[in-house]
Order: C-alpha cells, then structure tokens, then sequence
C-alpha cells in the first residue's frame, strides 16, 4: 500500500553526502552555541540559561 | 479611548526565539533542553506536511481526491524540475528535493498566519539548511571526482598567468553558496513579515482615530491585502528558488560545470 516495500525508493544513497553536511552542520552549531552562550555579551543576559548572576533572594 | 490602549512593539519582535519548556540539567556539561517558539513551529510545519500527505492519499480509489490531484500536480512539478536540472539520470535526488521543498513552502505559509511564527524568518534555520546543501554537494562532488573535483575551479581555456587570481575568484564564489543560498530566503522572509507587521500597526492606528479617517484608510487597506497576496507568492516562489538552487548546485557537483 505505502511504503519502502511498494515503492523501494533508496535513501541512503542519495542522501548520505547531506547526512554527512547535517552532522557537520550540528557540531557546528552546536560548538558556535557554547562559544557564543560563554561569550561576554551573553554571560550575563538573563536569558542566557546558565547565566551567572545572583538570583534574587525570597521569591 | 481605544487610541491610548496602543502599545506599538518593535517590528521584529515577532522574529524573537522565547523558550515555552526549559529544561536545564547539568550533565554533558551544562544540557538545556527548550521548547522554543521556533521549535514548536517546526514540528507543526513537519506535522502539517504529514497531514497534507495523509490527506491527499489515494487509497485505491479511482478517482482521487481534489487534494490528491494537487499533490500529484506538484510532484510532477518538481520532478520536472530535478529532470531538467540535474538532468534524467539523476532522478535519484528527487525525494531529498521534493521534501526541501514541502518543509520549507509550507513553513513559509504557515508563517503568514498572523500572531504565529515563521521558521524561516529564523537565521540558523535558513543558514544551517544552506549549509548543510553546501557541505553535502561539496562531499558529493568529492566522492564522484576525488581531486578531480578542484577543477571546478579553473574555468577551462583559462591562461595560465590568470589562474591563480581565477582560481581565488571561483572558491570565494564557491563559498559563498552557504550563505547566499540561506540569506536569500532568510531575508526575503524577514522583509516581507517586517513590512506586513509595520504597515499593519500604522492602519490599526487609522483605523480607531475616527469614523471618518477609517473610511479613507479603507484605500491604503486594499493595498495592504494586496501585499499579503504578494507575501504568499514570495512564500511560493523562495521555497521554489531555494530547490532550483539545491538543484543546480548538485549538478555542478555532479557534472563539474
């Protein structure tokens, strides 16, 4: 009815050039994501989740 | 007075990625894990392009559905697209752009809703697919040609004093696919959502100053409209120019110019 057995369409290889460009893309990203939440323009944005200022006290 | 309720925000607030869910644990060094507004628009854009699917399926009927022949219509579409482009013996990468092509056409309509958000206006969503074209066709071209590959850049009849100036021209041209395929998109989106949010805030204004000055306003309405018509062909033509694009530059990866 649908999928890979009635129609056997390849997927890996096409795609494997462009799994290799996403994965390479993600470390990237995700590298450039730690540099940038450290850099000193976001250490202290309160929307930086692991930024380093003092939380208010009581509330 | 409704006049002094107004509260008028930047234009570009609605690009602003804002977590709904955080999560923040301290293992793999310090893990967050968000749902943004971003990311729930991307999951309804990719459950929306399943529903389209399911939707227009044909389940043996004989005679489809309306929906079923617009799906049909578009891919065919593409497929004419990837055959005149990369050309009919590479019909292999018709589902990877058939699905390019769904994903970001329906994030493009989607984001014309008002009050949503539109993935693409997002830099990292449209430069990291870019990017990711641009490092998947350069593995590709790579693997067909090996060292073959760098002949890409040397136009062939070139003399040989001009090679090297050549040689810089055609890599910095080259390298400026990753950006300028993700830029175009990125930009034409944020122009078009910054324009519709700007002129929509002034004729708000128009529209509750008095009876009288709404009835005109009523004329630069009409033009409004019109522009969301014109937003929704760009919506159509961006996701259209971005697999063109996808395409040719497979091409090159495949044939070497």
């Amino acid at each position: 009815m649908f999928g890979l057995r009635a129609w056997p369409t390849p997927i890996v290889k096409p795609l494997w050039p462009f799994m290799i460009g996403s994965a390479l893309t993600f470390a990237g990203v995700w590298k450039l994501q730690n540099v940038a939440l450290q850099s000193e323009e976001a250490r202290n944005d309160p929307k930086n989740p692991f930024a380093k200022t003092a939380k208010s006290g009581g509330h | 007075m409704i006049n002094n309720n107004f509260f008028i925000n930047s234009p570009l607030e609605q690009f602003e990625v804002t977590p709904f869910i955080k999560f923040n644990a301290p293992i793999l060094g310090d893990f967050n894990l968000s749902l943004t507004n971003l990311g729930l628009y991307a999951l309804i854009t990719v459950f929306l392009v399943l529903g389209l699917h399911i939707v227009a399926n044909n389940s043996h009927s004989l005679i489809p559905s309306k929906w079923s022949i617009a799906l049909e219509s578009a891919y065919a579409s593409i497929h004419a697209m990837v055959r005149d482009q990369i050309g009919p013996n590479n019909e292999i990468y018709t589902p990877f752009i058939y699905s390019l092509f769904f994903f970001v056409v329906i994030a493009n309509l989607n984001g014309n809703i008002p009050y949503g958000f539109t993935v693409t206006t997002s830099i990292m969503v449209a430069i990291g697919l870019s990017v990711m074209i641009f490092l998947g066709v350069t593995v590709l071209g790579l693997s067909i040609h090996g060292v073959h590959f760098f002949a890409y850049f040397i136009p062939s009849g070139t003399p040989l004093g001009l090679v090297p100036l050549l040689v810089l021209i055609e890599l910095i041209s080259y390298l400026a696919r990753a950006v300028s395929l993700g830029v175009r998109l990125f930009a034409n989106m944020v122009a078009g959502h910054t324009l519709l949010k700007i002129l929509s805030t002034f004729l708000a204004q128009l529209f509750t100053a008095s009876i009288l000055v709404a009835v005109v306003t009523l004329i630069p309405f009409a033009v409004f409209v019109a522009l969301i018509g014109l937003e929704i062909a760009v919506s159509l033509i961006q996701a259209y120019v971005f697999c063109v694009l996808t395409c040719s530059y497979i091409k090159d990866a495949i044939e070497l110019h």
